[in-house]
Order: structure tokens, then sequence, then C-alpha cells
């Protein structure tokens, strides 16, 4: 059978699990809502219900076609039997013809253009390293298998799991597709809002603004989630807007939901529970009615979404909330300065110049922060005038809440979720205007098609291409495709055909993870993984090196513990220790089993500086700060005249003092500075690198052309003690010999 | 329901089991301490050991990092291998001595062979490195390696002869 037919069961499946689960809600329930919106609520309600099932199987490690199947059918058969999948309702007020034929007519070339791209082979860079990436692991291992080597993997995952749904039948194209329906009910449910309340003709036009939107229809045709994210929380939006003018105590059940899903889809939707609860509490206090009974509903349904995925990470990671908040809770897989890094690295995309760039890069140029909005958006600070309309007032608010987190991520897509309420109330000003909306319209249509937005964007926007029929339905074939397009295909097909299975390969860049079963450890994307990344930059970075070493001399003493303590602040520079070393004389004392090593902060590497090896090394993980200690408690009463410890160069603003607890159970200074010596840089560190990489489970290195290792490695093979097996393009992988 | 809530609590911030205190683990290698041998291939000015890979033109410790060199100051060093080794040296020119002599050219040789001939124009921190060939050294035996100054600043008072303010220097990978 044509693997297109494979893609569309998988999409449709998913879709209409989403929709059947939805009917039966609202049927239990008992929302009225109108027939035109009914399908659409239903879908996007059964979407939580759907994504928290498969987590189930998942986390059951059930999770097969069968199962899938299994879960979907019995919605399907529910819904059959009690006909919840009847056409309920009134019927909306029509729009007129001119209105719907000139919609359909100016949407129906961006809906084939959004589809196809979905149904193509998936080749986004997100979408095929992460999101999906995710979603092949979990599959090919039926169910979550505790990993802690991806941030990613420890973000809440609720689209991916319909993604799951989907790819158990089509594979990556059918998780695009299921995205793409929420591209599709995002504007479906935009038009339902503004006929419920009064504005058709402008949300017609709302809604086609944000449809035709170029990053809304890239990313809603690729395995991301921003677009299904505004989409649940516009629907948690027009729900809440529906409750206040109804009052239906069902809605309160699919607010909080909803709400609930919006965090499990992605952590910073977490604001759909505050804005749906401040809108309840604030209307029924209003109304002088009681507001906690239905606030707690609200809240405690929320926490039943997003419960699943607190509970994964507490249990592989001890942090709910990871890879966020780990100076709260402190873990081994992500560090607080990864967090403080990453962050940075969201707030200041590079090749931005200055913030003042944002407006045009994210509505024309669309390059740095990956993706535009259209030109349309120029004229966004309009939407303000939308305020003396009491839609806009709602609208606009709620654009502000959504809008907010912006901040912490300035990449255009982040802007998706505060896009369809703009839009929205950008067309009620339009409205005003005879024609000016239809004009406008015509002009965002015309100005989001692919081959006029390449005669303004940069030419390597991110952006939608072309109608791609052909890739679509499998015509050209996937392979062919991917390796004419998407470099990043030909490594993961590289690594399955030259690393053995179960062997782990090192990497400095991003891989698309879902096209390749082997194991890649993105450096940067662990603590573990950036610990080997500094173990095999060491030899290459002067400043890595651990030539700085720390002797502290004092007159002899019983000791049962010492401890270096770190007396500087600084926001930037970090701890290091490569080696501790204490003495008797001139003696070393010997590492004995009984001592037991501790560290504040990140005390799960501190035994790297007793392991006799100059090249790892215990790290603070975060800035410094007075009062981090390495600590060596010595099970017994010893004699300890010299404490010797070993860093790298790059630390220059650490301060160390000696504490040793005496005999008496007293903490005394032992000296309250080392004297500091510069230590030759140890030679044949390169091989010793590859050997603690070994020691460390991994096997492989990939790296590419420009990347900080390369030319090394290609002029010193023999010295690293590795061996080039395979290129693609311009990426290397070696095998350590 | 206190218990169920407690178990939440309890459930999302440790669950995981991660110990906070570590015995030693297996050693790398033996202990050692210290590198208590005499040459290294890598010296500070400032290391204890320093004075003992100077064979001639360096002079005393000075503010606690460097020391003046004369017109032709000559270190060895002993390699534990020879193989992708460049040797490296970090110094300073004074603005002061420059003034008076001009742009200076440093020779740089290694066992007796020229590795490089530079000529610094500009005062201030310098750092030279080039790769040597392994031919040219030998494992476990003294390197000698040799700075030649085409010309010193000779202080007009006491006749001292002022070349460079070195650093560090010697044999890195």
């Amino acid at each position: 059978m044509p693997f297109a037919v494979y893609i569309l069961f998988g999409a449709t499946l998913t879709a209409l699990g989403c929709w059947a689960l939805g009917s039966l809600l609202l049927q239990k329930l008992g929302v009225a809502l109108y027939r035109q919106e009914r399908p659409w609520v239903a879908f996007l309600c059964g979407a939580p219900v759907l994504s928290t099932l498969v987590f189930f199987l998942t986390a059951g490690q059930v999770l097969y076609k069968g199962t899938i199947l299994a879960v979907v059918l019995a919605a399907l058969a529910a819904c059959w039997r009690t006909e919840a999948w009847r056409a309920r309702g009134e019927s909306f007020k029509p729009l007129g013809r001119g209105v719907t034929i000139g919609a359909w007519l100016l949407a129906t070339p961006f809906v084939v253009l959004t589809f196809t791209h979905a149904m193509a082979p998936e080749m986004s860079p997100d979408g095929s390293a992460y999101h999906l990436g995710l979603v092949a692991r979990y599959y090919r291992e039926h169910g979550f298998h505790r990993y802690t080597l991806s941030i990613y993997g420890f973000l809440s995952q609720g689209l991916e799991m319909l993604f799951l749904s989907a790819y158990a039948f089509g594979r990556h194209s059918a998780a695009a597709l299921v995205h793409w329906c929420f591209l599709v009910t995002l504007p479906m449910l935009m038009i339902a809002h503004g006929r419920r309340f009064g504005y058709p003709q402008a949300a017609v036009g709302g809604a086609l603004f944000c449809f035709f939107s170029p990053v809304v229809g890239l990313d809603g045709a690729s395995a991301y989630n921003d677009v299904a994210v505004a989409c649940v929380l516009f629907g948690v939006f027009h729900l809440t807007e529906i409750w206040v003018a109804t009052r239906q105590r069902g809605l309160i059940v699919l607010i909080g939901l909803l709400a609930g899903f919006a965090f499990a889809a992605k952590y910073t939707a977490f604001l759909a529970v505050p804005y749906a609860v401040l809108r309840i509490v604030w209307t029924l206090r209003r109304d002088r009615r009681p507001w906690l009974k239905t606030a707690a509903v609200v809240c405690a349904l929320a926490l039943i979404m997003a419960g699943p995925w607190l509970v994964k990470n507490a249990l592989w990671t001890g942090n709910p909330v990871a890879p966020f908040f780990n100076r709260w809770f402190p873990n081994p897989y992500v560090t607080v300065d990864f967090e403080r890094e990453y962050g940075e690295h969201m707030r200041n995309y590079h090749g931005l110049k200055s913030h003042w760039e944002i407006p045009l890069e994210i509505t024309l140029r669309g390059l740095v922060l990956c993706g535009l909005l259209g030109p349309l958006f120029l004229l966004s600070p309009l939407a303000l005038l939308a305020l003396r309309d009491p839609v806009g007032g709602r609208l606009l608010p709620a654009a502000l809440v959504f809008g907010s987190v912006y901040a912490a991520n300035i990449g255009t897509r982040f802007l998706i979720p505060a896009a369809p309420f703009v839009s929205l109330a950008l067309a009620l000003v339009f409205v005003r205007v005879k024609w000016l909306l239809a004009v406008a319209v015509l002009a965002h249509a015309v100005t989001s098609w692919p081959d006029v937005i390449k005669t303004y964007s940069h030419q390597y926007a991110w952006r939608l291409d072309r109608i791609w029929w052909k890739p679509a339905l499998r015509i050209e074939k996937e392979e062919g495709f991917l390796t004419r397009l998407w470099p990043s295909y030909t490594v993961a097909r590289l690594l399955d055909a030259t690393v053995p299975p179960g062997d782990r390969v090192l990497t400095f860049n991003q891989v698309s993870e879902a096209y390749t079963s082997r194991d890649v450890m993105v450096a940067y994307q662990s603590a573990e993984g950036t610990r080997l990344g500094a173990i095999l930059w060491t030899p290459l970075i002067a400043e890595y090196k651990p030539v700085r070493a720390l002797d502290f001399q004092f007159p002899a003493k019983a000791l049962r513990s010492v401890r270096l303590v770190q007396t500087a602040a600084h926001e930037l520079d970090q701890w290091h220790l490569s080696e501790v070393r204490l003495y008797a004389g001139k003696r070393e004392l010997p590492r004995e089993t009984n001592w037991r090593l501790r560290a504040k902060p990140f005390p799960w590497t501190v035994q790297a500086a007793f392991d006799g090896s100059e090249l790892t090394k215990w790290q603070s993980n975060q800035s410094l700060f007075p009062g981090m200690f390495v600590e060596v408690d010595l099970g017994t009463t010893r004699t300890v005249d010299r404490v010797w410890a070993q860093s790298p160069a790059v630390e220059q603003n650490s301060r160390v003092r000696l504490e040793g607890l005496d005999a008496g159970g007293t903490w005394v200074v032992l000296a309250p500075e080392p004297v500091v010596r510069e230590l030759p840089p140890p030679l044949g560190l390169r091989r010793a690198a590859i050997e603690e990489l070994k020691r460390s489970g991994v096997r492989w290195f990939l790296t590419a052309k420009g990347d900080f290792a390369t030319d090394d490695f290609a002029a010193r093979k023999q010295e690293w003690g590795v061996t080039l097996v395979g290129q693609a393009n311009e990426v290397y992988l070696y095998r350590f010999d | 329901m206190k218990r169920l809530t407690l178990a939440v609590i309890v459930g999302l911030t440790g669950c995981v089991n991660i110990p906070d205190s570590y015995a030693p683990p297996v050693q790398r290698r033996p202990a050692s301490g210290p590198d208590t041998s005499r040459l290294k291939h890598f010296i500070a000015m400032n290391d204890p050991a320093a004075e003992d890979h100077f064979l001639n033109d360096i002079g005393a410790l000075e503010g606690g990092a460097w020391r003046w060199t004369r017109q032709n100051p000559t270190l060895r060093f002993v390699l534990p291998t020879t193989r992708g080794l460049k040797f490296v040296a970090d110094f300073s020119i004074s603005s002061d001595t420059l003034k008076e002599t001009g742009p200076i050219t440093i020779v740089y040789f290694v066992n007796g062979h020229t590795l490089d001939s530079v000529r610094y124009e500009k005062a201030g921190e310098q750092h030279f490195e080039k790769a040597v060939a392994a031919e040219w050294l030998n494992e476990g035996q003294d390197v000698v390696v040799k700075l030649a100054l085409d010309k010193v600043y000779v202080a007009p008072a006491d006749g001292a002869k002022l070349g460079v303010t070195i650093v560090r220097a010697g044999f890195a990978e």
C-alpha cells in the first residue's frame, strides 16, 4: 500500500480520536454549542484526553499500534453508541455569500500549501531533532524509559503524545499532520468566536490574518507545537468567554482540562491557568457569587492534565519542572549554569545586533529570529484602537497575557500564542473602514505567499517553500527528498549505517534524531554531555588545562575532615577542582574507601576531584558564591599538614580557604589562602580525553566543519586515538580506537 | 487527604534517590602527588624549580611572576614525549626599552635548530608558539631552547642589559 495512505491513516485516526473523545465529553457535560463550532471544540477538548491516554500507555510500557488503535476505536465506538457524534445545537447566522466565497478562495491555496508541507517528509530543525526524536524513541522502546541526556526530554510533551499516536502508523509526516489539524482548527475557532460574539466579518478577516501568517503556516505544518499551543490558548479564551456569557457549568470542566493541557503542551503556556481562573473569579465576584469552588475545580482539572508531566520529571530527575528552576530543585541532570546560559541565549539570539531590530526581523526578514509574521503585523500597534470595542477589550488583555512570555524567548514563533488575539483586534479596527479589511486580507495573502515572501525576506528566512504535492504523496521518495534538501538527514543515516546499536555518539550539534535509532548525546543538552564535552575540549583550550595549583601548607594537625571553602562571589565564574590531595609530611594520604566526599553545590561529580585524573574535574556548575565547599570526611582522625588542589587556568576570580574539623569536632581555619603556583600543562591529554570518554560509555564523535575540534581531529587522529569512519556532507564521524 | 497531599509533595520533590556523599572512586592512576622532578617540559618563571631550567641570561624573579632576560636567554627542558609538541613562550616587551632599542627580532632555537625568527615592533604582552619537529627533540634528555635577541637595552647607569620580561616557556601540545 502506498506510504501516503499510512500517513493519512495515522493522522486521521489521531484527529478522529480527539474528536470522538471531545464529542463524548461535550455530551456528558451537556455543553450547548453552536452547530458550526461544536466539531472544532470537540477536537480541541478531546486532544487533552487522548494525549493523557497515550501518556499512560507510554508510561505503562504498552505503547503499540494495537493499544493505540484499541483506545481510538473504543472512543469512536462509544461516540457512535451514544450518538455523541451527531451535529447538535443552533446554527450561527449565515456569514454571507461574498464573505464565505472570498474567504475560501483566498484560504484554499494556503490550506493546500500547508497540508502538502505537513505531509511531505518532515525536515524542521527542532521537529526532526527532538519533538519527533523523542517520539521515535518512545515508540521504539514502546514506552518511557528513564532518559536524562536531553533537556528536551524533560519538557512537557502533551502534543508529542498525539504525535506518538499518529507516528505509530504513519511516522513523521503523520505527526506533522496532527499539528496541521490544530493549524486549521485555530482559524475556525476564531471565526466561531466572532460569529458568537457579534463580529463575524472581522473574525473571518482576523482568522485569515493569523492563518496566512508565514511563521504560523510553517510552524503548523511542522512537528512543532506552537500553533497547537496557540489553538489551545484560544480555546481556553473562547470557552471562558462562552462561560461568562452563558454560565454553563460543564464549560468549567473543559476550561480546566484545556488550561492544564496548555501547560502539558508547553511550559510557557501555563499562563492559561491563571488567566482562566482570574477571568472566572473576576466575573463571579463582580456578580457577588461564590467563586472559590469554581476556581478550585479549574485548578484541580488543570493539575490533572499537567500532573503526569510533573510526576514523570520528579521521578526521573527530582525536579518536577526540569529543565528549569534547578536552583530550587538541584539535580545532576541540568545545571543552574546551563539554565542561566540557555535563558541568556533565548533572550538574545545570535546575529541580533539590537532589540530594536526585532520588529523588522519578525515581520519582514525572518532569518535571525527564525520566521516572519508578515508585513501586515507591522501595523499591530493599530490593534490598540480595538480597545474602544468591548470585544477588543477582552482580546487585547488576552494577547498581553499570552504574549508576555515572549521576552523569555524572542524567536518569532514564540509570538504565535498572541497572534490570534492581535489578528482579531486588528481586524476589528480595519472593519470600521469600508473595504479596508478586505484589502488588508488580500494584501496579507499576497505578501504571505512563498514566491512573494522571498522578494522581501532574507534569502535564508525560515519559511514555506511551495506546494509540495509530489513529496507529500511520496511520488518523490522520502529518501531522495530528504537527501536533497535536509543535510541533517544524511548524517542521521550515516549514524544508522555505521554505529552499532547501543553505542553512544557524542556531538556538539543537534542531529535529526527522529531519523536515527542510535544513541546521540548532544553535549550542551545535559549536564553529563557538558561534562564530556569539556573533557574533549580540554586538550585544545589552554584555559581549560589544569595548570593552577593551590598549595595549602600548615602546622600538622589531627583532623577528621578537611574542606576547601570558596570565599569569593562572581556573576559568571565557576569553581573547578581537578584534583585534591592530602599530605602528612612528604607522604600523600592514600584515598581510602571509608573517606566520604561531599560538595556544595553539585555534589554528584565530586569524585572527579579525587580520581587521579587531571582531566576530570568537579565543577560548581553555578556562579561563585561564598560558602561553596568540597569536603573530605576522613572517616577517622588523621594527621594532615598539607592540602594541594589543582584547577584550570580559567579560574581567575575564585578565592579559597582551607578549613579542618579537629578532633574536638570544631571547624577551624587551617589556611586562609593558598600559595598559587602555575603547573606545566599536562601532555598526552588528547589520548587521555578519549580514554575518559570511553570510560563514560561514549565510543563515537560526530563533528562538523567549522566546529571547534574538527580541524584538530583531522590533523591529529593518531594522537587522539581515533579513526575517521564516515562523512556526510561536511560532518565527520570518528570512532575511538 | 493530608497523607495524599504529603505524598504528592514528597513525590514531586524527592523521588529520586541521589546520594550526596561519595567514596573515592577507582583511581585512574596511582597517587603520585605534586610533580617533584626538577626539570619539566614547561616552566613558569615563579615556579620554585624555575632556576634549574636556566642556562643563560635570565635574571631574578620580579613582581612574583616574571624575570628580565638579557640577550640570549637559554633554558633546558626534559620531555616525556616528543610527538605533536609546540614550543610556547609568554613574555612582554617594555615600552621603555623598545623606545630605546627600536623593533627587536628574536630568533628561536631548539637544540640548535632554528625554529623561527620574529620581529616585534610593539611593546606589550607577546605570545609565541610554533610546532617543533619531533626529530629535533629527544625524550628524557635535556632539550635546550635559546631565544636570541638582536639587540637589548643597556642601562646607562649600571650597564645592565635588559631584553624582554619572560613569564613562562616550554613545550605544550
